[in-house]
């Protein structure tokens, strides 16, 4: 029979003591670390040191994002010249100037110095008659104006989505482009940049044509009267979704969503409707001579609600129809007013 | 006090033994080489996803350049290499003119050559665009398209046709498909293609090149009988082939509106319509035949039995069976009219040979369930 002896007692006592010690030390570490996992983990976005990421949108990554101008490229408006400027004519030439004079002319819209991207609508590897694409004579006359004005740089760019350079090159644009003046700029490799469209649904973040615009203060669009397989008609508004890099066919999914969308993505210095001819059907590729007609009519105006309006009802011929879905989108976004009626309409008869 | 005697420990981190059993160093081997084959498995399927584009946001077709600036993928990668003419025949540039390039879509890719229209030979079964430039030796803005849409089918292959054709031409029957030059475009349905010629104007280098194409697609690409429904409307009803319609989907903006032939005897400025759609018992026709009056009905009220008046157009529709065939009236002016075409169909079909009987069969595989159509 063994006795313990008082020393040994003793160091159990303390042994004890440092044990509860130690456990007790290691037990507030183990729930501090806990409790900060826990909270990093857990606690909403936007809480100091919080890692939580619900969608997985945290973890991709971030590219910086550019931003056009605040109120875009737009000038002020005025409180009496007309909202729309109408021309009618055979002379493509005449026409645009007398629609661009008719809100104000060119000198409203461009001062010396400025660098303007014009955008016209080169969507398709088609020739220029069969309407699918913007006529270059209008584009001529506009680059004609706009150089006439002043600007120390016209920049004309869109990115089809087939090879930019047939498109280009058989549509007449590129010619027509060069032969004007203007620096035609084909998308590449580093001309697109993530845009952050504020407000956007499917835009908010995505790649844009960005190297014309780089140092740009003016921006005019120049699109076709065009039927659409899925949006019923494009125009001026849909005419920017020729600015959008990436999968873009995806939106087609929402297009009238989409083209809302791009309303709300560039507030241009104006736009002009090419109405010299009229893609009624069959669109928007197009293809037979008998799916076009003579529109003979240009249409300028600071608001390409308003202008599609005018040429969904006088161009397209569709005033019984009501207007696709995407100017109400559009004009619940305060981008635009399709209800051209109530505002002031020049129209003139030249050539 | 030696390592052997002590009671405490005086590293809360360390065990008492110096050492691991031989068991415990296996387990540890066999738990790291199963932590690092599933490290290389996550690692792999990372860098061969089977979608690389599921998680795709345009993000990933951007691609630094130069240090400070990004691009989207030029879209000509995206067209597949065009080296196959599939079925268009080979030779199609003829004296005075060249090949300038070949391509080809399939169904991911359409978009690139029609973006916007993709959907509309998508919705009549599209399967791949054959294309090839042919352009003049002697003026190269001269230039002829020919894009041949594979749509795997007759049927869908006349309803895209009878689509892009324009009101008021009537095209050219032959035993094997329909054709027509419409000024600069030349079109065609032959078999299963929806093949069109665009030319770059209507200059006379141009329509001499499309009736010269027009004879070379006709004898290299192989055609098919015109189905059934030719033999219904025009052999038995008389009605002009250029009035005929089909479609393979959504019909009278109904879901149930699958393989539709129509007609329009007053042109596309009527709303008269006439229909019919085979189906493979007369159960399924009685079905179908319920479901599409269902689907008017939302969109109008009953008149009497078997009429029903649309809500906004003011017109009468009316749907009914006959054997294993669903045969209708939409857009009618009056009962008069109804009664009157119905009375067509009907005197059609019980005129109608036991062979063209047995033809008249749907184009469209029904599914495995094999009911009405609602698929």
């Amino acid at each position: 029979m063994t006795t313990e002896s008082p020393d040994i007692g003793a160091q159990l006592i303390e042994h004890r003591g440092q044990e509860r010690r130690l456990f007790l030390k290691q037990a507030a570490i183990v729930a501090g670390v806990t409790a900060g996992a826990g909270y990093v983990s857990l606690a909403p976005p936007g809480w100091p040191l919080s890692l939580r990421d619900p969608d997985g949108e945290r973890g991709k990554p971030q590219t910086p994002a550019l931003r056009l101008p605040p109120g875009g490229f737009s000038v002020a408006p005025h409180a009496t010249l007309p909202y729309l400027g109408v021309a009618h004519g055979s002379r493509i030439g005449p026409m645009v100037r007398a629609a661009v004079d008719a809100i104000g002319g060119m000198g409203r819209f461009v001062q010396r110095g400025d660098v303007v991207v014009v955008k016209p609508n080169v969507a398709f590897e088609r020739p220029a008659v069969l309407g699918a694409t913007t006529h270059p004579e209008v584009l001529t006359a506009l680059i004609h104006l706009v150089r006439e004005a002043g600007a120390a740089e016209v920049r004309v760019a869109d990115n089809p989505i087939e090879s930019p350079q047939s498109c280009f090159a058989r549509t007449g644009i590129q010619q027509a482009a060069v032969a004007a003046g203007a620096r035609v700029f084909l998308p590449s490799a580093g001309e697109f940049e993530m845009l952050n469209v504020a407000g956007a649904t499917w835009i908010e973040r995505w790649p844009f044509f960005w190297r014309p615009f780089k140092g740009a203060n003016k921006v005019i669009g120049v699109a076709p009267v065009k039927d659409h397989n899925l949006c019923r008609a494009s125009m001026t508004t849909k005419n920017w979704y020729g600015l959008l890099g990436g999968r873009r066919n995806q939106f087609h999914q929402d297009i009238h969503g989409i083209i809302a969308d791009l309303a709300l993505m560039l507030r241009p210095t104006f736009v002009l409707l090419d109405g010299s001819r009229v893609l009624f059907r069959s669109g928007p590729t197009g293809g037979s001579l008998s799916d076009v007609k003579l529109g003979n009519t240009v249409v300028a105006s600071t608001d390409s609600l308003a202008a599609d309006a005018f040429g969904w009802e006088s161009l397209l011929e569709r005033k019984s129809e009501a207007l696709p879905a995407y100017f109400a989108k559009a004009a619940a976004r305060k981008v635009g007013d399709p209800d051209w009626r109530a505002h002031h309409v020049k129209e003139v008869q030249v050539g | 006090m030696d390592d052997e005697d002590r009671l405490l420990i005086r590293d809360g981190f360390r065990h008492y033994r110096r050492r691991y059993s031989l068991t415990e160093v296996r387990w540890g081997l066999v738990t790291l080489g199963l932590m690092g084959a599933l490290t290389a498995w996550v690692v792999w399927k990372g860098s061969h996803p089977v979608d690389p584009d599921l998680f795709s946001d345009g993000t990933a077709l951007l691609k630094p350049a130069d240090g400070t600036s990004s691009l989207p993928a030029p879209a000509p990668a995206r067209v597949a290499p065009a080296v196959d003419r599939g079925p268009l025949p080979p030779n199609l540039a003829g004296a005075g003119w060249h090949e300038d390039k070949m391509t080809q879509f399939d169904a991911d890719n359409l978009y690139v050559k029609i973006d916007g229209r993709a959907d509309y030979f998508k919705s009549f079964g599209f399967r791949r665009l054959y294309g090839v430039l042919l352009v003049s030796d002697k003026d190269p803005a001269t230039t002829v398209d020919v894009e041949l849409y594979d749509l795997g089918a007759v049927a869908n292959a006349l309803g895209a046709y009878g689509g892009e054709r324009a009101p008021g031409i009537s095209p050219q029957v032959t035993d094997s498909g329909l054709q027509h030059v419409d000024r600069n475009a030349l079109y065609l349905a032959r078999g299963p293609y929806y093949i069109r010629v665009i030319g770059s104007d209507e200059t006379t280098a141009v329509t001499q090149k499309l009736q010269v194409l027009g004879e070379a697609l006709t004898a290299g690409v192989k055609g098919e009988s015109l189905p059934w429904a030719f033999a219904l409307f025009v052999g038995q009803m008389g009605i002009d082939p250029g009035k005929i319609a089909y479609f393979a989907e959504n019909a009278f903006s109904q879901a149930a509106g699958r393989d539709v032939w129509t007609v329009r005897p007053g042109g596309n400025s009527d709303d008269l319509e006439v229909f019919v759609i085979a189906r493979n018992s007369a159960a399924d026709a009685a079905k179908l035949a319920t479901k599409l009056r269902a689907g008017f009905l939302e969109m109008g009220e009953p008149i009497g039995a078997s009429l029903v008046k649309d809500r906004f157009l003011g017109t009468l529709a009316a749907v009914r069976s006959t054997e294993r065939w669903v045969i209708g009236v939409h857009g009618a002016a009056d009962d008069s009219v109804v009664t009157r075409e119905l009375g067509r169909l009907k005197d059609a079909f019980s005129k109608a040979s036991p062979e063209l009987k047995q033809r008249a069969r749907p184009a469209v595989v029904p599914s495995k369930k094999g009911d009405n159509g609602d698929h």
